[in-house]
């Protein structure tokens, strides 16, 4: 096979990335063009990037519909059910980002933030479809590195350029110990490509450096546990939830983690010699540490988050406690059995993507551009002044909190039964710990609910700035959050299939 | 019978959809009368499913399964697991959840109860609710779609679900439209209850990936798997564990002693019409939880540990509750906690495990349901007209309020248990029941009818016939009765008097069904030292006992 045509067939593996980028390089080469040097632009220049980018999202998910799924070989790419899987998330939740996104942006800046934004949509699923380790890198920093620019380009305050300056260093801080980690795999197996990986530990490589693997292992998981928001590397999330728009927190609350969530499936197993999941269990060390950091995550993000007044870092905390519920999906693994950890653990990702991106919506469908919602004394009296607003942000919370009608019942349901059919004492332990977690988590989403409907509007109501896209975003959650609770066959069947 | 079901459950949604939609759009006052043709409407559908109900063939495989419904209709919700074989695993039968709806006898009675007070209770917040008319309406109805999604689900995810669901519209109706200390009984009332749940969930989940494992197609079917246990008993150990964890969101929901101290806060503090649905309905959720999972689920451990644990801590909420009620200076907190001391004689029902005692059981749900949601109905008429609840402050309304004080003597007569009325047949079952299974426990529990009387007498003798106080003199003359407040309290007085003099109705319906869950425990109670020959019914079921109940209310009538 000439290299030309291995181009060719890598490429073919991933057209609804190549049409994300191509999009991108378009916005990047354009974009500077039609803004004056003093910065000025048309007006309006915001709505039509930003059905630019629906439409490169919506051309990709025609693509992912249309591609086939492919038995994994030595290339640099690959395209299995989990791929499809990834890619049909990460496309539908772009569409709800891209909508976020749409208002909270400046005219002059909207070519390289919605560029930006599809960069890193592009970046998950190469991260997902990679079959080498360095390609699986490459994947991880072409979500970081838009990210900080991302993050960076509304430059509106100080508490801006913190948050971002704080998730740079600490971003490539996370990538240098990831990188050591893929070091480590790398000499254990000598190849990169992860079928060449499996093959060199079924050709008994691995029992030859034990050690070297658990640091391989630890070192992956510190660095992938960054993005994920684990406990202990949780720190910077709330500082940098509070200190971003709407629209990057929301987008902070669901890419890494379905990034990171990519890194630990395809990497934990390949650790142990393995490339498809059938059956996989953590390794007992691997397990315990895993046990652990689901429990201190649960604990810290709840805990944490009873007392915060900023909705932001309310949030932030939030979504550190429910990596910590998805990775007790992780710890049992995808043993054979009634339930299976994995597969919860992708459906609950999806679920908590709709849910809290749709909480994040209608925080900023409720503040006009430049006076975005902050504290939970402005939603005081919601149901007074937004009724349509404030009970669609009490069922996002009541899904949050696991309430039926609604999908979070059924998302931590499935873990739960993943959890406790493992029939491990980690496994009770860890259900326990769920439960109780839930409990907690209950009782600070309610109070949000509690304000809204509980105390009486605050001071002079600001005028109703119309922020159509985010409304329609938030609209589009709450169906999503009440449907998927009635009809969830589909997303299950897909998150099954993309485990075998 | 499907579309009279789905009538029931899904026309207080639709109406609480309707109002919610059109809630710009009408005139304030609209609102109430939507809810109220709603609710006759669901009411006409619920009296209709229970005649088509009994006109359904009897049922023949009692053998089989301890609760069999005598409907049902089950749709697709989800398959956990694919029926074919996946590649590179073991076949396994496919296992899923679904959207299994049904009715038996005890949950056709429960559904037209959770009906009949839908009217109530949107007839006593006719005058009272004048705030965001069509959003108070539409969480009334949302709440009592849930209840009867509860009373009509034969899926434990569906159940538990409906369960969790009733928890929303009623923490709103208390958050918005409750008390001056809302709040704090808001917020006490959910997280309280939802810790119960969460536990009860834990509970479930293992027990349906127990049989699931065991290769049970449907393992989250009651009716399936209570086959399937009366089949493969657990491990007793197992049984006890689940039993316990099962119970735990039934106890606090209930309120059983000492899980009751949510009740008093939330009791004051909700709407009147959230009172009504929480101490009529919400509370036999916990009730029925007990009667519908953990009684036909686990035999051996409700022998073995709900026995005495049910039992005693029953009898310690009969005259705990009754004591405290008699200390009451306030007759809705008075209410409130008979309402717990006579939630205890359901359970002692219940937990006698045989014929005469769960049908006790079941029909002192009803009972309750009837008598406290009227006595709350009551203390709210006279809250509205004498802007007070205490009794040191009430006095000598009989001269003043003819109809209203009878009504009250007649409804508290009801609750004491006077033959006669509802409540009598009710306590008479339970406690015979528990007799024959453990004499000591019905013995205490029937000190609490005696207390019962005497909190409830000491109420009426201050309210209603001691002299006429000074500020009742000096207010505003007031009226008795009017129309819509006969309305919302006729079918139940109705209903009160008519369970008493025959109860053979209710209990002709739920007599199947009951047998069929007592039949597991039948054996046992025929070793059992204890069984008197006189109460020697088990097999019989509980016609001849209904004979001599009524014998005996027709002595006392003579």
């Amino acid at each position: 096979m000439s290299a030309i045509e291995r181009i060719n067939a890598a490429a073919g593996l991933i057209v609804p990335e190549v049409i994300l980028l191509a999009t991108v390089c378009i916005m990047f080469l354009v974009g500077p063009f039609l803004v004056t040097e003093g910065g000025k632009t048309q007006t309006g220049l915001r709505h039509r990037w930003g059905a630019l980018s629906l439409l490169a999202i919506v051309s990709a998910l025609v693509a992912w519909w249309n591609t086939s799924i492919q038995p994994v070989d030595l290339s640099l790419f690959q395209a299995d059910a989990f791929v499809w899987f990834v890619r049909g998330t990460t496309l539908s939740i772009g569409v709800i980002l891209v909508l976020l996104l749409w208002n909270q942006i400046d005219d002059g800046q909207s070519a390289e933030a919605h560029a930006c934004l599809l960069a890193i949509l592009a970046g998950v699923n190469l991260t997902a479809a990679a079959n080498d380790l360095a390609i699986l890198f490459i994947g991880l920093e072409l979500v970081s590195i838009p990210t900080y620019i991302l993050l960076f380009i509304p430059k509106r305050d100080r508490l801006i350029r913190e948050a971002t300056a704080k998730y740079f260093l600490l971003s490539i801080f996370s990538a240098a110990i990831f990188l050591y980690g893929v070091a480590w795999l790398f000499g254990a197996a000598g190849t990169t490509n992860m079928l060449g990986i499996s093959q060199a530990a079924q050709a008994g490589k691995f029992d030859q450096v034990p050690g070297l693997l658990l640091l391989a292992q630890v070192f992956l998981l510190a660095g992938l546990g960054f993005r994920l928001t684990l406990v202990p590397f949780h720190f910077y999330a709330p500082d940098v939830f509070q200190g971003s728009t709407s629209a990057n927190a929301a987008m902070l609350s669901f890419i890494p983690k379905i990034a990171g969530m990519i890194g630990l499936f395809r990497l934990l197993p390949l650790t142990q010699g393995l490339v498809d999941w059938n059956g996989w269990v953590p390794s007992q060390p691997l397990q315990t540490v895993l046990a652990t950091l689901a429990v201190l995550t649960m604990f810290g993000g709840n805990l944490l988050a009873l007392r915060q007044k900023n909705l932001h870092r309310l949030l932030a905390y939030s979504s550190v406690a429910h990596a910590g519920y998805m990775l007790v999906g992780l710890t049992v693994g995808s043993s054979t059995g009634a339930a299976n950890g994995m597969a919860s653990v992708l459906f609950y990702l999806v679920i908590y993507g709709i849910m809290t991106l749709g909480a994040f919506a209608v925080l900023s469908g409720l503040g006009a551009t430049g006076n975005p919602i902050r504290t939970d004394d402005q939603l005081a009296g919601l149901s007074r002044t937004r009724p349509l607003m404030a009970a669609s942000l009490a069922v996002l919370l009541f899904s949050l909190t696991g309430l039926p009608p609604t999908a979070g019942l059924l998302g931590k349901l499935f873990i739960f039964l993943a959890a406790w059919n493992d029939g491990s004492t980690i496994g009770y332990t860890l259900a326990i710990v769920l439960a109780i977690n839930a409990t907690i988590a209950a009782s600070y989403y309610l109070r949000l609910v509690v304000v809204m409907y509980f105390e009486n509007p605050q001071g002079e109501q600001p005028e109703v700035a119309k922020q159509y896209p985010a409304w329609v975003a938030s609209a589009g959650c709450v169906v999503m959050v009440v449907a998927l609770f009635f009809i969830p066959q589909g997303l299950w069947d897909a998150a099954l299939k993309a485990i075998h | 019978m499907l579309i009279l079901l789905l009538a029931s459950l899904g026309l207080p949604l639709i109406t609480a959809v309707l109002l919610l939609l059109f809630r710009g759009s009408m005139a304030a006052d609209n609102a109430r009368w939507i809810a109220l043709a709603g609710a006759l409407v669901t009411a006409c559908s619920a009296f209709a499913l229970l005649s088509e109900y009994q006109r359904l063939p009897a049922k023949n495989d009692i053998a089989v399964s301890p609760v069999n419904p005598g409907f049902e209709h089950s749709f697709p919700w989800i398959q956990l697991k694919p029926g074919t074989a996946v590649e590179g695993e073991p076949a396994t039968t496919g296992y899923s959840f679904s959207l299994q709806l049904g009715v038996d006898g005890i949950s056709v009675v429960m559904i037209l109860l959770t009906a009949l007070l839908g009217i109530s209770s949107i007839l006593i917040s006719w005058e009272s609710i004048k705030e965001r008319q069509a959003e108070f309406y539409a969480s009334l109805l949302a709440l009592q779609a849930g209840v009867t999604g509860v009373f009509c689900a034969f899926d434990l995810v569906l159940f538990y679900a409906f369960f969790e669901i009733t928890l929303i519209p009623l923490f709103f109706l208390i958050l918005v439209w409750g008390g001056t200390e809302r709040r704090a009984a808001a917020l006490k009332f959910f997280i309280y209850t939802f810790c119960g749940s969460v536990i009860t969930l834990l509970g479930l989940v293992s027990l349906v990936l127990h049989a699931a494992n065991a290769g049970v197609a449907n393992p989250s079917s009651i009716p399936a798997l209570a086959a399937w246990l009366k089949a493969n008993p657990l491990d007793p150990q197992l049984q006890t564990v689940l039993f316990l964890a099962v119970s735990a969101g039934f106890l606090v929901k209930v309120p059983v002693f000492p899980f009751h101290t949510w009740l008093p806060l939330t009791y004051m503090q909700a709407p009147i019409a959230g009172t009504i649905f929480a101490s009529g309905v919400l509370a036999k959720l916990g009730v029925y939880g007990f009667l519908r999972l953990c009684i036909p689920f686990f035999p051996e451990a409700c022998l073995t540990v709900g026995i005495p644990l049910m039992g005693t801590l029953a009898v310690i909420g009969v005259i705990y509750a009754s004591l405290c009620s008699l200390a009451q200076r306030d007759i809705q907190r008075l209410v409130a906690y008979s309402s717990i001391a006579h939630l205890g004689f359901c359970i002692i029902g219940l937990f006698a495990l045989n014929a005469e005692g769960i049908a006790g059981g079941v029909l002192q749900m009803v009972n309750h349901g009837l008598s406290t949601a009227a006595l709350f109905l009551l203390v709210a008429m006279i809250h509205e007209r004498y802007q007070t609840r205490n009794i040191d402050q009430l006095g000598g309304i009989a001269s003043q309020l003819p109809l209203l004080s009878c009504t009250l003597v007649f409804i508290s007569m009801a609750s004491i248990g006077l033959p006669g009325l509802n409540g009598f047949t009710g306590e008479f079952l339970s406690l015979s029941g528990m007799f024959a299974r453990h004499p000591v426990y019905a013995a205490l529990g029937a000190t609490g009818v005696i207390l019962g009387a005497w909190y409830l007498l000491t109420m009426l003798q201050h309210v209603i016939f001691g002299p006429a106080r000074k500020n009742s003199e000096t207010a505003a003359p007031v009226s008795d009765l009017n129309l819509r407040e006969v309305m919302a309290l006729a079918p139940l007085a109705v209903l009160c008097l008519w369970i008493g003099v025959y109860p053979k109705s209710v209990l002709d319906v739920i007599e199947p069904d009951v047998k069929s869950i007592s039949s597991l425990y039948s054996n046992a109670v025929q070793n059992d030292a204890v069984q008197q020959t006189q109460f020697n019914s088990d097999d019989a079921g509980v016609a001849p006992l209904v004979s001599h109940d009524l014998r005996s209310v027709s002595r006392v009538g003579n």
